[in-house]
């Protein structure tokens, strides 16, 4: 494990001597926190400050730290304690993981290991061990395409919500990649700097949809028809809903609507005639709805078009107006990939536009499922050694996975 | 610009304000005995405050009006309660409210702009509706509707579209009414220098009204924490911890806030979190220490409310009792004095 940490702290090194400037130090440089946490037994470094971009590249390319971060907050003394930094705003930040949403695939990559009896499992961390009830788990994760596909139409959600609910001009709103398994959103506008926690609180619970009360967003079940226009087309919530249940009701399987809790005649009803019911939502609203389906069934399609809608956020990151978030063009050292700006959501490609370092590295693999970097389809791997893209190799290494052959 | 009328009915606009200092009225001047009618009506102003309220909309004359206010304000604050201070706000901001439902849409949204510098648009009817709706810039609706507690003001509850939050007039009049009380209550923070000889009768008046409106009770917490009373969020994190289960920072916080406040000591909260599975001692010391205000900020923090416990996913199987409060402390309070009818109160200083 030593031999595995020094290993990627020279090639961090070697990155940084060559590639520091791309670095991208946030705006108003001058009046962040700046935080690193270092390679040596996990020091954190914390309460520094830069005043140019080249005093913070000339400090990462000596210092060379596995983890990078800037405060999202403005001080005025950023070098002082907590309590005498003087804040004067914050960015408007949201952290979407791959932690935070549930993908089947965590099934297949994600390993939790007992500490009390070495026990070990797939999938999220159980509250007790199974075998021996103990309560301390270690888990490894993993991050997997599919999960960060899940995490890009997360992005893709809250940047609509930003844009089209919050007005945000698409050139306030920043999005990178974590390095890992999520993307981080950045809005930089003079009106959101100095929001406090819990007005902060009340943006993230409307996109998380946290309180929404059906009975509160009239029109929707009530059927008045009190806009022009279809009901996909309506603004905020309301056309969110719609559009939910439109992708619901054309798609979901009868059986999975009646693991929903919906009656199996109903789904059956539902499923037979989808069309029709799915049409509802994108024709000129009506008055009546079609028999067959009543207003409780109703309720719960609608709670699941919230749920379907809403976006998963790390909550406590967007109400923490003190918080440190990994400064973009850095290199995350529990993989080795770059914090890339993103361009364009759709178009990013993690496993190829984060990728940091070129060639080809030689390496023991103890266990690793497959993967990819680049256009290479990798793995699965066991107790072999092989010779794969640098990019790979140090996503492995830096997992525990893998370790550098011995020369 | 606001009329002479206007200013009376809102008597904290900055143009108010401006005439008043025009007039050049001062406070050594209000002793003479030709203000007395200004005197009175500021007195009267805080009366129907603390005992209705609210205060009436109706009015002799704009000057005495106008006048009038800032003298209440000098005088509701001389009185040195918080209470006070507070139930003047609200009843003052309720005043100004009742006008401004009366006035016009064009009326109305200049004051919001101007006055309040609210980012406020008029959008078109919507086709059944007569009703204009009117639109508010985001950050002006939460600041607000923060403090109303109602599930219709949450912001998930509302049409939001490009920066504005749709509301109707009376809605917009209310939240004007939040950001009115904030305003006044601004005003009222300067500590009073020496009560003046000719006000002393009617602060003393006043200060027999509030005794007499009866002080607040409140309970005093036993000294040690009590689980049973804890509300179930706080529980099912003092349990997860007790069982040496891991729990995100957000919820040791929250955790830790709660138990220094309802009467555990650092020490107490210390050994609680011993049995965690990351346990280090120094780091747990240091924080705790934070949290209770013997380190930094010298502050003892407050737990989280309710409802920052439910964006952080903290809120778990809710009672009953939960329904009625909105805060975990509060939770706490109730449910102890249920459960010891017949303990100490005193009276809150």
């Amino acid at each position: 494990m030593q031999r595995n940490e020094e290993y990627v702290e020279r090639k961090f090194e070697e990155y940084y001597r060559d590639n520091v400037q791309r670095t991208k130090p946030p705006p108003e440089m001058e009046k962040r926190e700046y935080g690193f946490l270092l390679f040596k037994e996990g020091v954190m470094v914390r309460h520094r400050a830069f005043r140019t971009p080249s005093d913070l590249h000339a400090f990462i390319r000596t210092t060379v730290p596995a983890h990078a971060y800037n405060s999202t907050a403005y001080y005025l003394e950023p070098e002082e304690d907590m309590d005498r930094k003087n804040w004067q705003g914050a960015d408007l930040t949201f952290d979407v993981d791959a932690d935070h949403i549930a993908t089947p695939c965590k099934y297949v990559h994600d390993v939790w290991t007992c500490k009390k009896c070495n026990a070990k499992g797939k999938g999220p961390v159980p509250d007790r061990c199974p075998e021996c009830q103990g309560e301390k788990l270690d888990e490894e994760v993993w991050l997997c395409e599919s999960c960060l596909e899940r995490a890009k139409e997360e992005v893709i959600k809250l940047v609509d919500f930003l844009a089209e609910d919050f007005g945000f001009s698409r050139r306030d709103i920043t999005t990178c990649f974590s390095g890992h398994r999520g993307y981080h959103v950045h809005v930089r506008a003079e009106e959101v700097k100095s929001l406090d926690s819990d007005e902060r609180k009340e943006i993230v619970d409307y996109v998380t949809g946290l309180g929404f009360d059906l009975n509160l967003h009239e029109g929707l079940l009530d059927r008045k028809s009190s806009s022009e226009g279809s009901y996909v087309e309506d603004r905020g919530w309301r056309g969110r809903v719609a559009r939910g249940l439109y992708e619901i009701l054309t798609k979901t399987s009868e059986d999975e609507m009646a693991s929903w809790r919906i009656k199996r005649r109903v789904a059956k009803t539902i499923a037979e005639k989808r069309d029709e019911f799915a049409s509802l939502w994108i024709a000129e609203k009506v008055e009546e709805f079609p028999e067959g389906v009543g207003p409780t069934t109703w309720r719960l399609l609608i709670q699941k078009a919230v749920e379907r809608e809403s976006v998963k956020v790390d909550t406590v990151v967007t109400t923490d107006t003190h918080r440190l978030i990994r400064i973009p063009e850095t290199l995350n050292g529990k993989t080795g990939f770059r914090a890339a700006e993103v361009s364009s959501i759709e178009r990013f490609d993690p496993f190829s536009d984060a990728v940091a370092f070129k060639g080809e590295e030689t390496v023991y693999v103890k266990e690793a499922p497959q993967f990819r970097v680049g256009n290479e389809c990798l793995g699965p791997y066991s107790d072999t050694v092989v010779t794969i893209p640098a990019a790979a190799a140090l996503l492995l290494i830096s997992k525990g996975k893998a370790s550098p052959r011995r020369d | 610009m606001l009329s002479k009328t206007d200013q009376a009915k809102y008597p904290f606009a900055p143009e108010a304000v401006e005439y008043v200092r025009r007039r050049g009225l001062t406070v050594d001047e209000l002793s003479d005995p030709s203000y007395a009618t200004i005197l009175d009506r500021a007195e009267d102003r805080i009366t129907q405050a603390i005992t209705e309220g609210s205060v009436s909309s109706e009015w002799q004359n704009d000057d005495l009006e106008i006048l009038s206010f800032p003298v209440a304000v000098y005088l509701a604050t001389m009185i040195q309660d918080d209470w006070v201070k507070r139930r003047f706000a609200l009843a003052e901001s309720r005043r100004a409210s009742q006008f401004l439902i009366g006035e016009d849409i064009d009326k109305f949204t200049e004051i919001a702009s101007k006055t309040f510098a609210w980012n406020i648009e008029v959008a078109g009817t919507e086709s059944s509706r007569d009703v204009p709706h009117i639109g508010i810039g985001f950050k002006n609706y939460i600041k607000n509707a923060l403090k109303i507690r109602d599930p219709k003001w949450k912001l998930t509850n509302r049409l939001v579209s490009h920066g504005l939050v749709q509301v109707g007039k009376d809605e917009a009049a209310r939240l004007l009414q939040e950001e009115i009380q904030t305003r006044i209550l601004s005003r009222m923070k300067d500590i009073p220098g020496e009560e003046p000889d000719y006000l002393m009768n009617r602060i003393q008046r006043l200060r027999r009204l509030v005794a007499e409106k009866g002080t607040v009770t409140y309970w005093e917490l036993p000294k040690i924490a009590v689980r049973s009373a804890m509300p179930p969020c706080m529980r099912n994190l003092y349990d997860s911890v007790h069982s040496g289960k891991h729990i995100a920072h957000i919820g040791r916080f929250a955790l830790t806030s709660f138990l220094v406040n309802i009467g555990a000591t650092q020490e107490d909260v210390l050994l609680l979190f011993k049995t965690a599975a990351d346990f280090d001692e120094r780091k747990t010391r240091y924080q705790v220490e934070h949290i209770a205000g013997s380190r930094g900020a010298r502050t003892r923090y407050s737990p989280p409310k309710c409802s920052t416990l439910k964006t952080h996913g903290l809120c778990v199987s809710p009672d009953e009792l939960c329904s009625q409060i909105s805060h975990p402390l509060t939770y706490y309070r109730r449910r102890l004095r249920r459960s010891f009818p017949r303990g100490r109160r005193y009276a809150e200083e």
